[in-house]
């Protein structure tokens, strides 16, 4: 290479700083985990109101940032990695978006929980989803900030954790509604309540595929896709061979 | 937005740097370089206006149409008659155009389109530059060396290859300063479309270089028209009107000038005059003509 | 139709899912990813081709192969043998003095520099539009009727079979309508833009195979370009189409496949060989090219 100087400094730079500003976000949402469990589990409903309140600021950033990716998209015209980067910083802030909804309504779960007293063992599990959850978004914006496509796709082996900390907790749920410590309605609201964070967690795993889409092009979507053209490719030359053979009137009869 | 104050206080005030009196100095520099540019165009043109009028002037009162076709008499008669110099004129310098603008056309195309820059290309081209810069009067000495004394007789034809020999490096010049004026993209489009060589030279060069090969062309015959030295050996002289350049003696305008504008006869120097009106005109009416034709054939 | 309207139809549409059928995704079938083609669709191709100009290699081992009715792009910074290679197609090359090229360059199988190939039959067959455009100073009509009046076939035709020609090549080139009515006219009298769909015009009156296009938009205002690219997408199911471009983008809007080349700078003095990079699906190159070169160009890290 002749010189190795940078032509598209702007976009480059503007990349930067809306990569910056996802990984802000990925950060109120963090801590949005972390208060919403608070309020939860300390029944802090002013917190918890607080909480709902700053969704609003959660939704502004993410709304600022899906412009700058637009922008950038109609005016720079982006390509290969940039175009890459800008496609998947798109999907990542809507997955961290949702997130921080899923913890806006764990806060409006903690309303309807009010005044029920959490037997020790559903407490104890709450806040072990909640430090998964947590951990799981930090890895995933890890990931994302340091362009670590292989720790993205290990995403979806480490929210394994999470998964079973919810089945866990779900027999939990029996458990104590079966002893008597929790009323049917209370049970109701849990068992919705950890489907939040297991939700947060696949948004982290989807987080990690999009950081691998955006470091080599795969996600692994392209794999069902190759399937379903191969299936596709297949039946057209099964339909053709079909045809070639299943018409005997055309054929020359051999003696 | 965009403040200047305190880093570029010029620019906010604009006005102040944009409009400004012109300075003494250049408007005076000015002034000058107009007067002096006016002073060469004068000097340029009032000779030549002077020349034209004077002639005209001169040759004027004793225009007439006998003046015209008669014959040429003895050179102290006085009279009319300038008749046989006209024809020759006409004659010899048509036939010596016949010979020198194709010739010349062609070896252009050679140059320019064929040779280039090789070896026999750049020998051609160095000797027409030579070739050029030959005094007249060699021309016409040469010609009558290798034919007229080899063939004992003087005619127009003779007085035809000399003028040819001058016409024929101008031509080449003019000729491939045209060809080389065309661009090369119109070269380039005719042979990607399959166009041999030849063909691009004959159907998309040449008629783009049209005009220009024309009028250079006609500045060799304007040339050779008035040339007298290369006719003073070669074609003789005659006093009666001779159509056929390959027997017998002629005349030329410029060559009856020659010999009749110093001779001490009032009647010669009026015939002499009158030639060189008519050769003046004969020159300018070819311009015309020729700029008519080329007009006509760009338009196409 | 009002929104509202719009809405509720897509509402009904969702939840009677039997109205959906034709609303399905389409499945696009790609060529192979890795850039072959088949070879019976193969109607240029390069084998380790370099090109000289006297001692100078211009570009080295370039080894490409282009598909049948598709648009082939080569991209590339100056100086990368783009607009060389691309002349070598047409034996362009052949009208510079102490140009050479080594290596193998086909057409349809056939050795385009073998002995006995005929360059003047190569670019018949073989068309080509310039950077500028460069009507001849003739009519419109003559332009155009240029290449048909070379073939010996159309020397003994009627008159009507030639206007037929003309006319058809100009309706080709999205120009007929603009210039039918003064088709005795000056070519020179035309825009910029209308100028080079009468070059193309010109080169497809001539019916070629290929089409060769170098930067034929680089002198053209947006839409005076945005026609010739549409222009080139209506003719390429006839024609097989590589154009060279410095304008990325077009080459991504264009092209099928896309080639890029770069220039690698060699010895102490500085020579600057061309030489190809990579050649992919255009979305590949632009979207997640393989090479790291490839990528450093499309994304301006190297101009």
């Amino acid at each position: 290479m002749p010189d190795n100087h940078d032509y598209r400094k702007a976009l480059h730079n503007d990349i930067d700083e809306l990569r910056v500003e996802v990984v802000r976000l990925a950060a109120m949402v963090g801590d949005v985990i972390v208060r919403a469990t608070e309020a939860l589990l300390s029944y802090d409903m002013d917190a918890a109101a607080e909480l709902i309140m700053h969704d609003d600021e959660v939704d502004a950033l993410s709304i600022d940032i899906e412009e700058r990716c637009f922008k950038l998209l109609a005016l720079q015209q982006p390509m290969a990695s940039d175009l890459r980067a800008i496609v998947a910083s798109m999907k990542i802030n809507a997955d961290i978006e949702r997130s921080g909804d899923l913890m806006v309504n764990v806060a409006k779960g903690a309303r309807r929980m009010y005044g029920v007293q959490l037997p020790p063992r559903l407490r104890g599990l709450i806040q072990q989803m909640s430090d998964e959850a947590d951990r799981l978004l930090r890895l995933a914006v890890d990931a994302f900030s340091d362009r670590n496509g292989p720790l993205g796709a290990a995403l979806n082996d480490i929210d394994d954790r999470l998964d079973l900390l919810q089945a866990e907790f779900v027999q939990a749920i029996f458990e104590a509604h079966a002893a008597g410590d929790i009323d049917l309605q209370a049970a109701v609201q849990l068992a919705v309540i950890c489907r939040y964070y297991e939700r947060v967690g696949d948004h982290a795993v989807n987080i990690g595929e999009r950081v691998r889409f955006m470091t080599d092009g795969r996600l692994p979507e392209h794999e069902g896709a190759a399937r379903v053209k191969a299936r596709q490719a297949m039946a057209a030359s099964a339909e053709r061979f079909g045809v070639d053979n299943g018409d005997p009137g055309e054929a020359p009869d051999s003696p | 937005m965009f403040s200047t104050l305190g880093e570029r206080p010029e620019l906010d005030d604009a006005r102040s740097v944009l409009v400004r009196t012109i300075s003494p100095r250049r408007a005076w520099t000015d002034r000058l370089a107009t007067i002096a540019m006016w002073v060469a165009v004068l000097v340029a043109v009032v000779p030549l206006a002077f020349i034209i009028g004077y002639v005209t002037k001169q040759a004027v009162t004793h225009l007439s149409w006998s003046m015209l076709t008669k014959p040429i008499p003895a050179t102290r008669r006085s009279g009319p008659g300038i008749g046989p110099a006209i024809v020759g004129t006409v004659v010899i310098t048509l036939t010596a155009t016949v010979m020198a603008v194709p010739l010349g056309i062609m070896a252009a195309i050679y140059l320019n389109e064929y040779g280039r820059e090789t070896r026999t290309a750049s020998i051609i081209r160095f000797f027409a530059n030579v070739m050029a810069g030959v005094p007249s009067i060699v021309m016409g000495l040469f010609v009558y060396t290798i034919w007229v004394l080899r063939f004992k007789s003087q005619t127009g034809f003779a007085g035809a290859l000399a003028l040819a020999c001058l016409m024929l490096p101008i031509v080449i010049r003019s000729t491939e300063e045209m060809l080389r004026l065309v661009p090369n993209a119109l070269r380039e489009a005719s042979l990607a479309l399959g166009a041999s060589q030849s063909r691009t030279v004959i159907t998309v060069v040449l008629p783009t270089a049209v005009p220009g090969i024309t009028s250079g062309a006609l500045l060799a015959v304007a040339r050779a028209a008035g040339e007298t030295a290369p006719l003073l050996f070669t074609i003789g002289l005659t006093q009666s009107t001779n159509w056929n350049p390959f027997k017998g003696t002629n005349v030329a305008l410029s060559q009856l000038i020659f010999a009749n504008a110093a001779a001490p006869f009032e009647g010669a120097r009026q015939r002499s005059w009158v030639a060189a009106f008519t050769l003046i005109a004969l020159v300018l009416v070819l311009t015309i003509v020729a700029r008519l034709v080329t007009s006509r054939i760009a338009k196409r | 139709m009002s929104r509202d309207q719009e809405v509720m139809d897509v509402t009904e549409k969702v939840l009677n899912p039997e109205n959906m059928a034709h609303s399905q995704i389409p499945t696009t079938v790609h060529a192979p990813a890795d850039g072959s083609v088949p070879d019976e669709a193969v109607v240029l191709d390069t084998d380790r081709m370099n090109v000289y100009y006297g001692s100078f290699r211009a570009v080295r081992d370039v080894t490409l192969r282009v598909a049948e009715n598709r648009i082939t792009a080569m991209i590339g910074p100056s100086g990368c043998g783009k607009s060389t290679v691309l002349r070598c197609f047409n034996r362009m090359n052949d009208l510079i003095d102490g140009a050479r090229v080594e290596g193998g360059v086909h057409y349809r199988n056939v050795d385009l520099y073998g002995s006995g190939v005929d360059p003047v039959e190569v670019r018949r067959r073989i068309g080509m539009v310039f950077q500028k455009p460069n009507p001849f100073p003739k009519s419109i009509y003559d332009n155009v009727a240029f290449g048909p009046k070379l073939t010996k076939l159309t020397k003994r035709t009627a008159r009507s079979e030639l206007d037929g020609v003309v006319e058809s090549s100009l309706r080709k080139a999205a120009l007929w309508d603009e210039v039918k009515d003064r088709l005795g006219s000056s070519a020179l009298g035309l825009s910029g833009g209308q100028q080079q769909r009468l070059c193309i015009a010109r080169a497809v009156a001539c019916d070629p195979d290929v089409l060769l296009m170098d930067e034929p938009c680089s002198a053209l205002d947006p839409i005076a370009t945005g026609r010739i690219e549409d222009l080139m997408q209506e003719i390429k199911a006839e024609y097989t189409i590589v154009i060279v471009t410095h304008n990325m983008q077009q080459a991504a809007r264009v092209s099928d496949c896309t080639a890029f080349f770069t220039v690698e700078v060699t010895g102490e003095r500085d020579t600057r060989t061309g030489l190809l990079v990579e050649v992919d699906e255009t979305t590949k190159i632009f979207s997640n090219p393989s090479d790291e070169r490839t990528e450093n160009y499309v994304t301006g890290r190297f101009g």
